[in-house]
C-alpha cells in the first residue's frame, strides 16, 4: 500500500464477491491474537424471505428468499461516534485518519461500544480496556495491506485512501443490516450484491455467528 | 442467557437506582420538612443528609465497579467540554460524575457542619441545594443515554427522562417512610404521593413499552428479543413486585388506617427496589448495538 497519498484510510468491500467464509475474520483474529469473543472483523449474515405453499400441493415455492454477507470492521469514520462518546479522550484519530484507543487513557466504560453503530470497539476482559481494529497500522507502515484484505480468498476486500477507493468503486457505504451512513460517515465503500437491501430494510434477519456451533448450515 | 441479561450492567442498574432514590428522598424531605418542626430537628436533618450523601456515594461506588480501569479515571476531568471535527460537545459522563461527586462531598460537608454545630444557616441553605444537584446529576445521566440514541434506539431523551424521574418519585416516598418516624397524617400524605407517583410510573412504563414495540431496527424482528426472551417475564416480575409494595403501604395507611411498622416499610422498600431492578435491567438489556459487535 502506498502511504504517500494515504490521507484517510478506508476499506472497500465487494459484497457480490463475498461468500461468507469468514477467512477475513479468522486471519484478523489470528494476527491480532484476539481473545474469545473479540472480533475486530465480523461477517454478518443477512437473510429473509419465506417458502410458501400457494397451490395446496406439497410444492413449496420461494417467496423473496435472499441471503448475503457483510464483512465489517471499524470504518474509521469521518464523524466517529466512539470518539464523541469517549469520556476520557482515549478514543482518538491517529495517523492516516485511523481511529485507535489510547490504553493509558481508557477506563473501560464501554461508552464507545454503545455509541458505535458498527460494533467496532470491543472490550478485552484480559487487558481490561477497549480494543479495536487499527487498520493494521504497522503493516500499512511497511507498505502492506491489512491482514483481512490479504487473506480474503475471493478478493472481496481492499483498503487504501478512501478518496481513491470512492473514485474507483462509488460511494455506497450502507446496506442492511448496517446503519445509515449519515450517522457517522464511515470510510467504507460497498459494492452491493444483487440481493442487497437498503439500510432501513426490515425484511431480513441478521445473524452474527462468532462460534462454529452457532453456524447452523454450511456457509460455503 | 438469563445471567447475561441480569449481569449485563448490574453496577449501572444499582448506580442509577441509588441516585434516583436519593433524589426522591431529598424532594420528599424538603417538601415535608417545610411544615414539620420535627423533621427539621437536628437529629432528623442529620439523618437525612447522612443517608442522602451515603446513598449518592454508594451509587458512585457501584458506577466505579462498572469501569475496568478506574486508575485512568482522572482523565475524565479533561473531557467536560471538547471538540470533535470542530464541533463542541459536552462530556455528559464526566459532568455527571463531577456533579454527583460534588453532591456527595457537599452532603458530607453539611453533615460535618451540623455535627460540629457551626454555621447553622449556611448548612440549612446548602441542604436545600442537595435535591437540585441530584436532579442535575440525573439530567446528565439522561443525556449520557440519549446521546447514544443514534445507535441505541430505545434510549431516547423523553422516555429515559420520564422513566428516571418517575422512578425517583416512586422510590422517594418509600425511602422517606423507611427513614423517619412520621405522624399518621404525614404517613398518609406520603402514601398519597407514592400512589400518584406509582400510577405515573406505570403509565410512563406502558408508553415506553409501546414505544419499544413500535421501534424498527434493521435485522431485528422485535427489539424485545434482545433480552433473550426474558423481557416479558422480567417486566411482569418488576411490575408485580412494585405493585405489591405500593399496595401494601397504601392498604395499611388508608384501609387499615395505621402507620406501617418499620419492618413492613423496609420490606416494601426492598420489594420496590427489587421490582425497579428487574425493570432497569431491561433498560440495559435492549441496547441493539451488539448486533454487529
Amino acid at each position: 500500500m502506498d502511504t504517500k497519498n494515504l490521507k484517510q484510510f478506508g476499506f472497500f468491500f465487494d459484497q457480490s464477491a463475498c461468500i461468507g467464509c469468514r477467512t477475513c475474520q479468522m486471519s484478523c483474529k489470528d494476527y491480532k491474537q484476539g481473545d474469545v469473543g473479540i472480533n475486530f472483523r465480523r461477517v454478518v449474515e443477512y437473510e429473509g424471505g419465506t417458502w410458501v405453499n400457494d397451490d395446496g400441493s406439497e410444492n413449496l415455492v420461494p417467496k423473496g428468499v435472499f441471503v448475503y454477507y457483510t464483512s465489517i470492521s471499524c470504518n474509521h469514520c469521518k464523524d466517529p461516534a466512539c470518539i464523541k462518546a469517549c469520556p476520557t479522550g482515549a478514543m482518538h484519530k491517529t495517523k492516516y485518519g485511523i481511529v485507535d484507543v489510547n490504553p493509558k487513557k481508557c477506563i473501560g466504560c464501554k461508552s464507545c461500544a454503545l455509541a458505535c453503530p458498527y460494533g467496532a470497539p470491543q472490550y478485552d476482559s484480559r487487558k481490561k480496556r477497549m480494543t479495536k481494529c487499527n487498520g493494521c497500522l504497522e503493516r500499512i507502515e511497511e507498505g502492506l495491506k491489512p491482514i483481512c484484505v490479504e487473506s480474503c480468498p475471493f478478493r472481496a476486500l481492499d483498503a487504501g485512501d478512501i478518496d481513491e477507493l470512492r473514485a474507483k468503486h462509488g460511494t455506497i457505504a450502507g446496506v442492511a443490516p448496517l446503519p445509515d451512513a449519515r450517522i457517522t460517515q464511515p470510510n467504507i465503500v460497498i459494492k452491493p450484491s444483487e440481493n442487497s437491501k437498503g439500510v432501513n430494510d426490515k425484511s431480513g434477519v441478521a445473524h452474527l455467528p462468532n462460534h462454529y456451533q452457532e453456524v447452523k448450515k454450511d456457509v460455503v | 442467557m438469563l445471567s447475561k441479561v441480569i449481569f449485563l450492567e448490574w453496577p449501572l442498574v444499582f448506580f442509577t437506582l441509588f441516585v434516583q432514590g436519593a433524589l426522591g428522598l431529598s424532594l420528599l424531605y424538603n417538601v415535608f420538612s417545610c411544615k414539620s418542626e420535627d423533621l427539621k430537628s437536628d437529629i432528623n436533618s442529620k439523618k437525612y443528609v447522612a443517608v442522602f450523601g451515603i446513598t449518592i456515594f454508594m451509587g458512585l461506588f457501584f458506577s466505579v465497579l462498572h469501569l475496568s480501569n478506574p486508575i485512568n479515571g482522572y482523565n475524565i476531568l479533561f473531557r467536560i467540554l471538547y471538540k470533535v471535527n470542530e464541533v463542541n460537545y459536552i462530556g455528559w459522563l464526566p459532568l455527571e460524575v463531577l456533579v454527583l461527586g460534588f453532591t456527595s462531598f457537599l452532603a458530607g460537608f453539611i453533615f460535618l457542619l451540623k455535627f460540629k454545630d457551626i454555621k447553622h444557616s449556611l448548612a440549612e441553605k446548602l441542604t436545600k441545594a442537595l435535591p437540585l444537584l441530584a436532579f442535575v446529576g440525573i439530567i446528565c445521566m439522561v443525556f449520557i443515554y440519549s446521546s447514544k440514541n443514534d445507535t441505541v434506539l430505545a434510549w431516547d431523551f423523553t422516555h429515559t427522562f420520564l422513566l428516571f424521574t418517575s422512578t425517583a418519585l416512586v422510590l422517594g416516598p418509600l425511602c422517606f417512610l423507611a427513614l423517619f418516624n412520621l405522624e399518621k397524617e404525614q404517613v398518609q400524605k406520603t402514601t398519597l404521593v407514592l400512589i400518584a407517583s406509582y400510577m405515573l410510573f406505570l403509565i410512563i412504563l406502558m408508553f415506553y413499552v409501546f414505544f419499544l414495540a413500535n421501534l424498527q431496527i434493521a435485522g431485528i424482528e422485535r427489539i424485545f428479543d434482545l433480552a433473550y426472551g426474558y423481557y416479558g417475564s422480567l417486566l411482569l416480575i418488576g411490575v408485580l413486585a412494585t405493585f405489591i409494595s405500593a399496595l401494601r403501604i397504601s392498604y395499611l395507611a388508608f384501609y387499615k388506617n395505621i402507620c406501617p411498622s418499620r419492618k413492613c416499610t423496609y420490606v416494601a422498600l426492598g420489594l420496590m427496589f427489587f421490582g425497579m431492578i428487574c425493570i432497569r435491567i431491561l433498560f440495559y438489556a435492549i441496547n441493539n448495538v451488539n448486533m454487529l459487535g
